[in-house]
């Protein structure tokens, strides 16, 4: 009753349907004007217009139904076709005795009805109570798990010293060009430091002073322009010693009183080929970044980079030999030989030695199209190819004919060799070798000697050629 | 999981479609035809920013998050800056345009923050063209202008409110970058006068010291930490200077 009360326009709003349902009862009575209210079936049709509400309607707007619908039944539908008379309730009573049970029947199935439905909709309720409940705890955890994954993304991408990182860094150190390599270490050293000003330094010889040969960032105080003293300065000391300074060491250590820091906070020494050839100095630092992981860093990093430095200076000093080609400025065959008799010694202690010749047969087929010169020029561009693309350190000599270059590859076996072989042609396809806007068809052949002991370079040499020699066109 | 372990999932026969997206591979996920590490390799960048070759979708991605934090947004900018450098015309532009994105968006920022109250804004404000006066290492002229603004800024501030300490944080730094070591000593010893304990402004003023190459300074301020508090890492930063042990990390 209350909610009939506060609800009034929702109870009552199914009162049209129920007027059009029980004028339709109401209609097809009037067809039967001696049986108002149905009698003969109990009144039946007058209650299915309730079971029909009931469908759509609330409980009490059926209950409703059904009452107005038995009132239009049995008293006004009488009163219209004047049957209202005693004798009409005195049969209306004996067919309900006869149909009470039935229609009780009726009552309580829809009771039981509605109070399932009652059950249904309270079980369905707590579930999306339940459900809503667990969603917004859901979405919480969804929140935090999305904040994690940003933060973690966060620290990962601006991470600076990862090993992966150091790998790369070290990977650009393999290249046979000493300001590019000594600009790569200074790279690395700032980002695995954070160092604002640093510097790699070497000893001339000519003037017996320290002078830098790569500058990172600005100085922290003025160098002289002659360089630094080798037996005023600590950076002079450390070169002499092989012994790394770090300016802490100048509170405790009395072994550099008198000497000039030049505001160096930490210098060591950079070896090639077991000997001190360079310093590196670190001149500038946050305050925070002064301390041990920073030394175990630097020392972690020069072990690392003095392999790379050594190959490095070596090629250097191959090719400050007079007997360079003037075109290419590759070194010539002589060269080859004298390092073949060098290395042959040194390195085979530890790893075999590979000789490689690349002999481009249409050369002289070639040589009538494109000038000879410009024909020669493309060795270098095949050089870059493998440097770019080579994680291994080759040596690159012109061979005998103007045809024709050797390589020379440390630590491949017979099958590593034959790989690397392929691997050079694949690469002289990859490579741009075009001339004047076309592309220029080498056909190249290639050859190779693998000594795994003491061998003449002779004998590598002919090695190499017999096998140039099967593949020439005959 | 390793890098590697993942890339194997992947490469499963069962997974036929790889999803383009991370919204997408979060649906594959839940569908049960996508493994874990579809999202993760497409919802969250592993690498460190400075691996090369450089993504550049996921340095756009990065790009197109407005708030990043600093150091975030530093990286990216370090990388743009080399990028410009790059041989490529067409990455060089690029990168260009992405360390352009990032400037005008910390000039607008800047530019709002003017329009606010000193007393709310300046903070802020002065953080922010800290930021960017790091972000304009390379060019020096523009990080000067923005370290003096800064500057500028937290002395107007002080000049309504008073010193405060905790914009040491903030005012220090800025003269780090500069190089007025000079101001940066001056403005801590008066701080000291007001409060001779303080192990902040202790800290600061070592850090100043540090970069002034006054290392027996250094050593002094390290020992009053050891004295009278101090963090681990304070600690183990005496010890390092002293030529000790680091003990445990």
């Amino acid at each position: 009753m209350s909610r009939i009360l506060s609800e009034p326009r929702k109870f009552f709003s199914g009162l049209p349907d129920i007027v059009l349902l029980v004028g339709l009862v109401m209609l097809l009575n009037l067809f039967w004007p001696d049986d108002p209210g149905f009698l003969f079936w109990y009144g039946t049709p007058y209650v299915v217009p309730a079971l029909v509400v009931t469908l759509f309607r609330r409980t009490l707007v059926a209950v409703l139904t059904l009452v107005i619908g038995l009132l239009a039944g049995f008293v006004v539908m009488p009163l219209l076709t004047n049957n209202f008379t005693l004798a009409y309730w005195r049969h209306l009573v004996d067919v309900f005795r006869a149909s009470g049970i039935p229609l009780a029947f009726l009552f309580v199935a829809e009771l039981f009805f509605q109070i399932q439905q009652k059950n249904q909709r309270s079980s369905l309720l707590g579930r999306l109570k339940r459900q809503v409940k667990q969603s917004s705890r859901l979405k919480r955890k969804a929140d935090s798990l999305e904040r994690v994954n940003r933060v973690l993304e966060e620290r990962l991408v601006a991470q600076i010293d990862s090993i992966t990182l150091l790998r790369g860094n070290l990977k650009k150190l393999a290249t046979f060009n000493l300001p590019q390599a000594l600009e790569g270490i200074l790279e690395m050293l700032t980002i695995f430091t954070e160092m604002s000003a640093g510097s790699i330094w070497t000893h001339q010889k000519e003037t017996g002073k320290l002078l830098p040969v790569a500058v990172r960032g600005e100085r922290v105080s003025a160098i002289p322009p002659e360089g630094l003293d080798m037996d005023q300065t600590i950076a002079g000391y450390v070169f002499r010693n092989g012994r790394p300074f770090s300016l802490r060491m100048l509170l405790h250590d009395q072994e550099f009183t008198g000497l000039a820091t030049m505001d160096f906070l930490m210098i060591y020494p950079l070896h090639a080929h077991g000997n001190v050839w360079g310093l590196i100095v670190i001149e500038r630092l946050p305050f925070e970044r002064y301390s041990y992981y920073t030394e175990s860093i630097l020392e972690i990093i020069i072990s690392l980079v003095e392999p790379y430095l050594s190959d490095i200076l070596e090629y250097e000093q191959l090719y400050q030999g007079q007997e360079v080609d003037q075109i290419t400025q590759l070194p010539l065959v002589t060269q080859l030989v004298k390092n073949l008799d060098s290395t042959a010694i040194k390195d085979l202690r530890t790893a075999p030695l590979a000789l490689i010749v690349l002999e481009i047969v249409n050369f002289e087929g070639l040589a009538q199209r494109w000038d000879r010169e410009k024909l020669k020029k493309l060795f270098l561009v095949m050089r870059e190819k493998w440097e770019e693309a080579l994680e291994m350190k080759v040596k690159i000599f012109h061979y005998k004919e103007e045809n024709q270059l050797a390589l020379l590859v440390p630590g491949l076996d017979q099958d590593g060799v034959s790989f690397f072989c392929l691997r050079l042609l694949t690469l002289i396809q990859e490579a741009d070798l075009s001339l004047e806007g076309e592309v220029v068809p080498l056909e190249v052949i290639v050859g190779f000697g693998l000594a795994t002991g003491p061998v003449a370079p002779d004998q590598l040499m002919r090695e190499a050629e017999n096998l140039l020699e099967f593949q020439r066109p005959v | 999981m390793s890098y590697s372990k993942e890339y194997l999932q992947l490469l499963d026969s069962r997974y036929l479609v790889m999803a383009r997206t991370q919204k997408a591979a979060l649906k594959g996920i839940e569908g049960g035809f996508l493994p874990e590490a579809a999202f993760i390799t497409k919802g969250i960048n592993v690498r460190s920013l400075f691996e090369e070759p450089y993504e550049l979708i996921e340095l756009d991605r990065l790009l197109s998050k407005p708030d990043m934090p600093f150091e975030v947004t530093l990286r990216l900018a370090q990388v743009c800056e080399r990028i410009t450098r790059n041989p490529d015309k067409e990455l060089a532009l690029f990168g260009a345009e992405s360390l352009n994105a990032l400037e005008v968006r910390y000039v607008q920022r800047i530019q709002k923050l003017k329009k606010g109250e000193l007393s709310t804004s300046a903070r802020p404000l002065a953080q922010a063209q800290l930021e960017l006066a790091l972000i304009y290492e390379t060019r020096p002229a523009l990080k000067r202008f923005y370290l003096t603004e800064a500057i500028n800024t937290i002395q107007n501030l002080w000049a309504l409110e008073g010193r405060q300490k905790k914009d040491l944080a903030l005012w220090v730094p800025l003269h780090l970058e500069a190089g007025s070591l000079e101001e940066a000593e001056r403005s801590l010893r008066e701080f000291l006068l007001e409060m001779p304990q303080d192990s902040e402004v202790y800290f600061w003023l070592a850090k100043v010291k540090f970069a002034q190459r006054d290392y027996l300074e250094v050593m002094t301020i390290l020992a009053f930490f050891q004295e009278h508090g101090g963090s681990s890492e304070l600690h183990k930063a005496y010890r390092f200077w002293l030529g000790e042990d680091p003990g445990v990390a």
